[in-house]
């Protein structure tokens, strides 16, 4: 690891390398600045955002903050008319929806990886797995009407509990990387367990995915982080159920009120990142350079 | 002896294909009610027509499929999508995928500061794309006029900014795009291969092309396949800046076909051209798609390690 670390640091220190880190130096100054912009701004008052949009705030509003819970909001349908969900329950369909769907749908994807990977002497592994690579290559264009009206006929559409039935499955390129990670587990630990008594779900479990923990908490995270910040499908098939994603692509629009304040907008910007953003520096080291994929070679 | 191992064997058998069902099973009923019974849907819907008044589907043949050609070679609008598609396309292939490949070789590399790097380029991945777009909208929109007070409208509701500009968002925010599964790939590179290249000498830019792309031809591989498809899905967020009211200069296939099926404008009548267009742009992707993938796995660089 060590020799590792001297051969990339020689030719990392090259004229080419130091004109990548003023490059990369440069493009990172203007995601740090557009960040810090918003950061600012949103203690700004109205005012002072229009006549100043560089300027440090004239006075620290951050009441701001306290303002984007009460105001920004997202109505629903309740059947008998509409009301506003704000912010706060956002978070919380947020938090919910986010962990149970990331849960369901990387376990399911894991063991059914764990399968195609263990398993491949039987034909239905094989098919499986073939049947991955084919959905993954064989792109389908325009199926969203299509799925909308499935939707609406199967009972999934606008429903929790069904949406999370719907999560299960066996696809994506996801499962080509728990297949890769899989497949450098060597199948004699399998084998020692099984003689001692072990069965096939104790060998999964407390075995092969515990071999592959840094992989599978690295997919959590970008599953995990992935729903935080989709609106489009929560506003396709759960509107009723709105997420904060979908609330801050809502609140864009709204053109009246203090929800339409920029910097009003800009603190719930703010709330929305906080929590993907800790996670994020908590969890970085697991993220990168622990994700590779295999081929597509079926 | 050789009867009781056989016995053993069919046991085993049985006990492997039972733990193998059990786990399949539920995903594969899933998958296959979301995936064929979607797909099997989007067929069916493009050979129908809407009632708004019976609000019920009927089967009308190819009509869709003939209008949705007229609109293609007549229609402006679609026109417009089709050459900005393929611009998207181009700009993603022939930039974005070499800066992308770059600027993670930059990090497995461990340039100076490569740390802090790691940290800052993985941010457009972690915030979310709505609060980027909103962030860039009211600094654009706010920030702009105040450096440069000689422009006075708006650069993203301008009909012939407005495409120039989400090109340029999406490079800024895909520079380091994919750059998880990239590092990914180079970090399993061999040492012992980077050693032998080190002393044949290569620099840090030959030891990229000669090297590293090479070993990591198969991730590179998926990208380009995958990628295919974008032609004629990319919405470029379009719909996440503008909602319903993009700019006419600035549409994509994806964009127009999204806004067609889902939003304000959208209507159920809608699906059955929506799903024909669809249907017609599969039928070209797909055979265009497994072409490039045998192209590549026939004439890309093969590299076992």
């Amino acid at each position: 690891m060590e020799k590792k670390s001297v051969i990339q640091k020689n030719d990392s220190h090259s004229v080419v390398g130091i004109i990548a880190t003023i490059i990369l130096g440069l493009y990172s100054l203007t995601m740090l600045f557009t960040v810090a912009w918003a950061l600012i701004s949103s203690v700004k008052g109205p005012f002072d955002f229009f006549d100043h949009p560089f300027g440090w705030p004239e006075e620290f509003r951050w009441k701001n903050y306290i303002t984007a819970f009460e105001v920004i909001g997202y109505p629903i349908s309740t059947g008998q008319g509409y009301r506003t969900v704000y912010l706060f329950e956002m978070f919380g369909w947020s938090f919910l929806y986010c962990i149970a769907t990331t849960i369901i749908t990387q376990l399911s994807r894991c063991c059914c990886a764990y399968v195609c990977a263990k398993f491949r002497r039987y034909r239905v592994a094989r098919l499986m797995y073939n049947v991955i690579i084919i959905v993954m290559i064989l792109p389908i264009l325009g199926n969203l009407a299509g799925n909308i009206r499935l939707a609406k006929t199967v009972g999934y559409y606008d429903n929790f509990l069904m949406h999370l039935v719907t999560c299960f499955g066996f696809t994506g390129g996801n499962v080509l990387i728990y297949y890769a990670s899989f497949k450098n587990v060597s199948w004699e630990y399998a084998e020692a367990a099984f003689m001692d008594g072990a069965t096939h779900y104790d060998v999964l479990i407390r075995i092969m995915i515990p071999m592959i923990k840094t992989s599978l908490l690295a997919l959590m995270l970008l599953e995990f982080k992935a729903h935080w910040n989709d609106y489009s499908y929560i506003m396709i098939y759960q509107p009723s159920l709105p997420n904060l994603a979908l609330g801050i692509y809502k609140m864009q629009f709204d053109n009246s009120g203090l929800a339409s304040e920029i910097p009003i907008q800009l603190a719930g910007c703010t709330l929305a990142i906080m929590p993907i953003l800790i996670m994020y520096l908590v969890f970085q080291d697991k993220l990168i350079g622990n994700v590779a994929i295999g081929g597509l070679k079926g | 002896m050789k009867e009781e191992k056989r016995i053993t064997n069919k046991g085993q058998i049985i006990k492997d294909k039972l733990f193998i069902y059990s786990i399949i099973a539920l995903p594969v009923i899933v998958w296959a009610t979301l995936y064929i019974g979607g797909n099997i849907t989007m067929v069916l819907t493009a050979f129908q027509e809407y009632d708004p008044i019976t609000k019920t589907y009927s089967f009308v043949g190819f009509i869709n499929f003939k209008e949705f050609f007229i609109d293609l070679f007549n229609e402006p609008l679609l026109e417009k999508s089709a050459i900005n598609s393929f611009i998207v396309y181009g700009v993603e292939l022939f930039l974005m995928m070499p800066i992308n490949i770059l600027v993670s070789y930059c990090i497995y590399k461990r340039i100076y500061g490569a740390g802090f790097f790691k940290v800052v380029l993985f941010l457009p991945s972690i915030i979310s794309g709505i609060i980027w777009v909103l962030l860039f909208k009211y600094l654009l929109e706010n920030g702009v006029p105040a450096l440069f007070p000689e422009i006075k409208t708006s650069l993203l509701t301008n009909d012939d900014t407005a495409f120039p500009i989400m090109l340029g968002y999406k490079l800024w925010l895909g520079f380091a795009g994919s750059m998880i599964l990239y590092t990914g790939a180079m970090s399993k590179v061999p040492v012992s291969l980077v050693e032998y290249g080190k002393i044949d000498g290569l620099n840090f830019m030959q030891e990229l092309w000669h090297l590293t792309i090479p070993c990591i031809f198969p991730t590179i591989t998926i990208f380009l396949v995958t990628g295919v498809a974008g032609i004629f899905s990319d919405q470029m967020a379009l719909y996440s800046f503008y909602g319903q009211g993009a700019p006419t200069n600035a549409y994509t296939f994806g964009y127009y076909f999204f806004r067609a099926v889902f939003g304000n404008a959208a209507k159920p009548a809608e699906f059955p051209y929506a799903s024909a267009a669809g249907l017609s742009f599969t039928l070209v992707v797909a055979p265009l798609t497994l072409l490039v993938k045998y192209l590549l796995e026939k004439y890309g660089p093969s590299v076992e390690f």
